[in-house]
């Protein structure tokens, strides 16, 4: 079919069966993989967004709800949205037995059917990277009608200032350098962005920045609806507390480096092992059992 | 086929150029080609002033289109070659110009200055090009750029600028556009993408580009940046580039009638009220955009009465 894919289309026919939607979500080849990854995911979100059990939390991308399975049993509801049919077929199944979660279908850059000033948080992760930026400006947008005023949104996209960024952009350019071109770019590419944009963005969305986090191929950003002054106080300090189980660390961007330059053929994967080995820190010990997974497991 | 959002970037301007009248039209929206001609002396000028064009100079435009900029240097350089995706814009281009002895046109198939040779030029330049791209190729583009530069080489590029107010509001527009759209099809390829200095910097530094300076206090971005430039030599560029300041960076006044212009392409403003705040105001920035202005609606008019 030489139809154009739009945004809807490319993510539908990613999750036309529910091992590929799990695989598109995160690459989980297995359910027990994808309820770990989204332990992960939810202990950051609860780190970043204080939830609450008293919490109404809302989710931008759920996919098949990854994360929102996790955070289900600990918020008062949990609201996914998606614009794949597919995606949230498998979110439902995922779901079942909680009546506290509901989802929504998006057709375009709208969250159209969510109220004004309804949820205490929201959230989204590895959905703005995906994203044109007049979608993502939309977005925020959207983000800030739908939460009460002194609500909290946190989010991450790719951090192009960052080498492992860059590095992972490359990736992107080469692909293209690479095509005949005949083709327009995919529909659902990764994009990125600096930090300066981002902060125009939430500027004009109307949101108050409250922490990033830039060590990272990703910016890390955590923003508030209308907060008071004192409030705002309140959420830095708070999430300067908990700075560690939000943040990717240094060493976490210099591990994701080292991955870009395996992908790239500029390291070699025996001798990244070995020096692992001889680690004790905890983002060393995760990125040891990926890069056995991805770059050995094959042979 | 009527889908021009299914186009690749090639035939999104073989098509706006289908005949010599739209190509001029496409190419910054002037109505004809006397008030062609002026803008592309006002880019010319910024573009002499910003490289220090020499009459031994070899010049490359990336992007030229129908040589609007290239027909005001051409006199003041050696070489100039043009580069541009679409061959119905170098078609007008080679009537304007030629395509032999000093000038050369090159078509281009893709984000890749094919057949353009290493080390070549003295200085390069690109305007209103990199606003209708894609980052990946804004970025390919510039290491191209620096491929074909001579070591100590020159280049000017400017591009939308996010981090300025009027910057900000000329991307409303693609904003709000996209959405009222429908959104069953995609964006539009050659649609108008921006950028902070910040990011510009990234590629330029990628790129193997020094920046020698930079104008970011307008809805444009405009940066002069140098390969490999000497400590000497550098220094040099910036005092030229300081010293040409004036003729070179859009100026708060630009900045102020381009948001006049937004605002009656929103609907926000009239035409009429803008005309008359113009007035006969005799400043040369003034004067351009007054008669930009005044084409338009003389062009709209003849539309109507057709």
């Amino acid at each position: 079919m030489s139809e154009e894919q739009i945004y809807e289309s490319r993510w539908d026919g990613s999750a036309d069966s529910p091992d590929k939607a799990r695989v598109a979500v995160d690459g989980s080849p297995d359910e027990q993989t994808l309820r770990h990854t989204g332990a992960g995911g939810a202990r950051l979100l609860k780190a970043a967004l204080d939830i609450q059990p008293t919490d109404r939390v809302f989710e931008l991308g759920c996919g098949v709800a990854r994360v929102g399975r996790e955070l289900a049993p600990d918020c008062a509801e949990w609201h996914g949205a998606d614009i794949s049919r597919n995606m949230l077929r498998v979110a439902g199944e995922r779901l079942r037995g909680f009546d506290n979660t509901h989802l929504h279908k998006l057709d375009r850059t709208e969250l159209k059917g969510l109220k004004d000033d309804y949820f205490d948080k929201a959230y989204a992760v590895a959905v703005l990277i995906h994203l044109d930026k007049e979608d993502v400006l939309l977005y925020l947008h959207e983000l800030a009608r739908v939460l009460k005023p002194g609500g909290l949104l946190y989010f991450d996209t790719w951090n192009l200032a960052h080498e492992a960024g860059w590095k992972r952009w490359l990736l992107e350019v080469d692909h293209w350098a690479s095509s005949d071109q005949s083709q327009r770019k995919d529909v659902s590419r990764n994009q990125f962005s600096v930090l300066k944009e981002i902060r125009l963005y939430l500027e004009h969305a109307g949101l108050t920045d409250v922490a990033v986090g830039t060590e990272s191929p990703f910016l890390q950003v955590i923003a508030a609806r209308q907060p008071s002054p004192v409030d705002l106080a309140s959420l830095r300090r708070r999430v300067e507390k908990h700075e560690k189980e939000i943040f990717y660390s240094a060493r976490w961007g210099e591990l994701f480096s080292i991955v870009m330059d395996l992908i790239n053929g500029r390291a070699d994967v025996d001798a990244v092992l070995a020096d692992l080995e001889r680690r004790d820190d905890e983002d060393s010990a995760q990125f040891r059992d990926y890069i056995r997974a991805q770059f050995k497991a094959e042979k | 086929m009527s889908d021009t959002e299914r186009l690749s970037y090639e035939s999104r301007w073989d098509r706006s150029a289908a005949t010599p009248e739209e190509a001029l039209i496409a190419v910054d929206g002037s109505a004809s080609e006397a008030v062609l001609k002026r803008t592309g002396e006002w880019n010319a000028g910024q573009v002499k002033a910003a490289l220090d064009l020499q009459p031994t100079d070899r010049v490359l435009e990336l992007g030229c289109g129908v040589g609007r900029i290239g027909l005001e240097l051409l006199p003041h350089c050696a070489e100039w070659h043009g580069a541009d995706i679409s061959n119905n814009m170098l078609q007008v281009a080679r009537e304007w110009l030629g395509d032999s002895g000093r000038v050369k046109l090159h078509k281009l198939d893709r984000t890749e200055l094919t057949g353009l040779e290493d080390d070549y030029f003295d200085k390069a330049y690109c305007v209103a090009v990199f606003i209708h791209m894609d980052k990946e190729d804004v970025y390919l583009y510039l290491r191209e750029l620096a491929r074909v530069l001579k070591p100590g080489g020159r280049m000017y590029f400017e591009t939308w600028n996010l981090d300025d107010s009027v910057g900000w509001r000329r991307w409303m527009m693609e904003v709000n556009a996209w959405a009222a759209n429908e959104q069953r099809r995609r964006k539009d390829v050659s649609r108008n993408q921006f950028t902070v200095i910040d990011e510009l910097r990234l590629f330029l530094e990628h790129a193997g580009l020094t920046e020698v300076a930079s104008f970011t206090h307008s809805a444009w971005l405009q940066v002069v940046a140098a390969l490999e430039p000497d400590a000497d030599s550098l220094e040099a560029m910036r005092e030229n580039v300081e010293a040409n300041a004036g003729t070179i960076r859009y100026s708060e006044h630009w900045n102020h009638l381009f948001r006049g212009v937004i605002e009656v392409l929103c609907g926000d403003r009239e035409m009429q009220s803008l005309l008359e705040e113009l007035g006969t105001r005799e400043d040369p920035e003034t004067a351009l955009f007054r008669d930009y202005l005044k084409e338009q609606v003389r062009r709209a008019r003849s539309l109507e009465s057709q």
